[in-house]
């Protein structure tokens, strides 16, 4: 399902306009980024929880060149699904 | 770095004043996302959201595992996992506290030296960017100096062809006419051929490419001059053979000799296939090999014992009897054949289509000396040895291996004269 066909499926759930429901599928997101940029977490009941982790600074080293690069730290996006959506995807017949 | 938690409630109201909608709206909408979300990605197996990220569900696959306490192993079942795969977008947002930050080199040297490698590659992109420039300015040196001369870029010598032939068009049928068109082409063959030598002299990449084209367009030269030169009068069915193709070449004019280029290239390729699978694929021992390619049935061996005849036998009964029909129109015509290349003995594994194939330059041609032969030959797949074989000598309007209609009408007799033989 791609992003037309979910905002479709919602709008129809929730009896709003495409425009709407994409306006508040929008800022759900950036809400959620948002909160992320600044280090929070943010869980969503029953479905998952979008985690903001701090990756440290490494050194690499380009195999061919041998040159040594600090990599800076980073933030990156993890989502941990619930209990309940993941034992609902285990179960789930295997798909492809 | 505050690592709160932020909870549903705290989202919604989040949305509320970012939309401006009430609690219960937005409430309703994160309840109705997360189901929708959810019900999708199990039917589907993937959600994307633009500007977000992609739900995916993984199989894992079953893996044997170890009870760290019990030291036992046991088995986990494959199973489904749901992953989330961040879009870019997302990723810069979440990143943005450490976007300032770059990557640093730490032996002090400048960041990225690929240096040693830009070497290696730069001369054969030279080369490749000089010679371009050399035809390019050949090309246009050529144009600029002798315009009348523009035969000599391959993309001229392509629109010459249908030019060649339109003129022919009402001429098929007088002789005079023929002559004299082809009389007023030889200036055109012999400037091609011109711009070839110098062609040659100076750049060899303009002589590959010009190559392939010229081909076709002194293969139609050669086949013009065959309808003004060879038509025998006796022979009616070989003159109606060359108005039809004529006709039909100037019909589709352009086109059509795209798609014959394209047919040549593909009619080598599959005689070269063909040959190579005769050749290495003796039908003798294997009839079902034969079944495969029933060109290759009157190559079965020359009679020497009744194994021979059993393999061609299980062949001929492939035959379909409509194709026979309708291959007995094309076989009534018959050629006379008076003038003979050569004569061959059969000798052991000797066979027509061999002989057809080095004569002639395809193996379906054996057809012409099957007929040529008729009367020593009583079944075209057992050639007793010592059989003395005429080569005919044949037109080039019926061996022409570029012209796919000579290949179809040779698979027509083919055809016929088998399913006479199975009979």
């Amino acid at each position: 399902m791609n992003n037309k066909e979910l905002i479709a499926d919602l709008a129809g759930r929730l009896e709003l306009t495409k425009e709407q429901t994409s306006a508040l599928l929008e800022a759900t997101v950036n809400a959620i980024a948002n909160e992320l940029s600044k280090g929070n977490s943010v869980n969503m009941q029953g479905f998952g929880v979008f985690e903001a982790r701090r990756k440290e600074e490494r050194l690499s080293v380009n195999p061919r060149t041998k040159a040594r690069t600090m990599v800076p730290p980073k933030q990156v996006v993890v989502f941990k699904p619930s209990n309940s959506l993941k034992d609902k995807a285990k179960d789930s017949p295997r798909h492809e | 770095m505050n690592n709160e938690k932020i909870s549903s409630l705290g989202l919604i109201a989040e949305l509320s004043q970012q939309t401006g909608m009430p609690k219960k709206a937005t409430t309703a909408f994160i309840k109705q996302l997360e189901e929708t979300i959810h019900e999708a990605l199990l039917k589907d197996g993937i959600v994307k959201i633009k500007g977000f990220g992609t739900f995916k569900i993984a199989w894992h696959e079953s893996r044997e595992s170890v009870n760290v306490q019990t030291g036992e192993r046991y088995e986990i079942a494959g199973h489904n996992k749901v992953t989330f795969i961040p879009d870019d977008e997302l990723k810069n947002i979440v990143n943005t506290p450490y976007a300032h930050l770059m990557t640093v080199d730490m032996d002090g040297n400048e960041i990225k030296k690929p240096q040693p490698d830009a070497p290696e590659e730069d001369p054969r992109m030279k080369r490749f960017s000089e010679q371009a420039e050399e035809i390019l300015s050949l090309i246009s040196g050529m144009q600029d100096l002798k315009p009348e001369k523009t035969a000599k870029t391959p993309v001229v010598v392509i629109d010459e062809q249908p030019a060649a032939i339109i003129p022919e068009k009402p001429s098929a049928d007088s002789f005079q006419n023929t002559e004299i068109q082809h009389n007023e082409e030889i200036p055109e063959v012999a400037e091609t051929s011109d711009t070839d030598i110098k062609n040659k002299g100076t750049e060899k990449v303009v002589i590959k490419e010009e190559a392939p084209v010229k081909q076709p367009v002194i293969v139609k030269k050669e086949f013009i001059t065959n309808t003004a030169t060879t038509p025998q009068p006796e022979d009616i069915t070989e003159n109606e053979l060359v108005e039809r193709m004529e006709a039909h070449s100037v019909k589709k004019k352009k086109a059509w000799l795209y798609i014959l280029l394209i047919i040549i290239a593909a009619a080598i390729l599959g005689v070269g296939v063909w040959y190579c699978i005769t050749r290495y694929y003796v039908p003798a021992s294997n009839p079902s090999g034969v079944m495969e390619n029933p060109a290759s049935l009157p190559a079965a061996p020359v009679q020497s014992s009744d194994s021979a005849k059993k393999t061609g036998q299980p062949v001929q009964a492939e035959k379909p009897v409509a194709a026979a029909a309708s291959a007995s129109q094309s076989a009534d015509g018959q050629r006379i054949y008076r003038e003979f290349i050569t004569t061959e003995i059969t000798t052991q594994g000797s066979r027509l289509t061999l002989m057809a194939l080095k004569y002639y330059g395809h193996k379906v041609f054996w057809v012409y000396i099957y007929e040529a032969n008729k009367t020593k030959i009583p079944n075209p797949a057992i050639i007793p040895v010592g059989t003395k074989i005429n080569i005919p000598k044949l037109g080039d309007d019926l061996i022409n291996l570029h012209n796919p209609k000579c290949l179809q009408n040779a698979s027509k007799l083919q055809t016929h004269y088998l399913s006479l033989t199975q009979q």
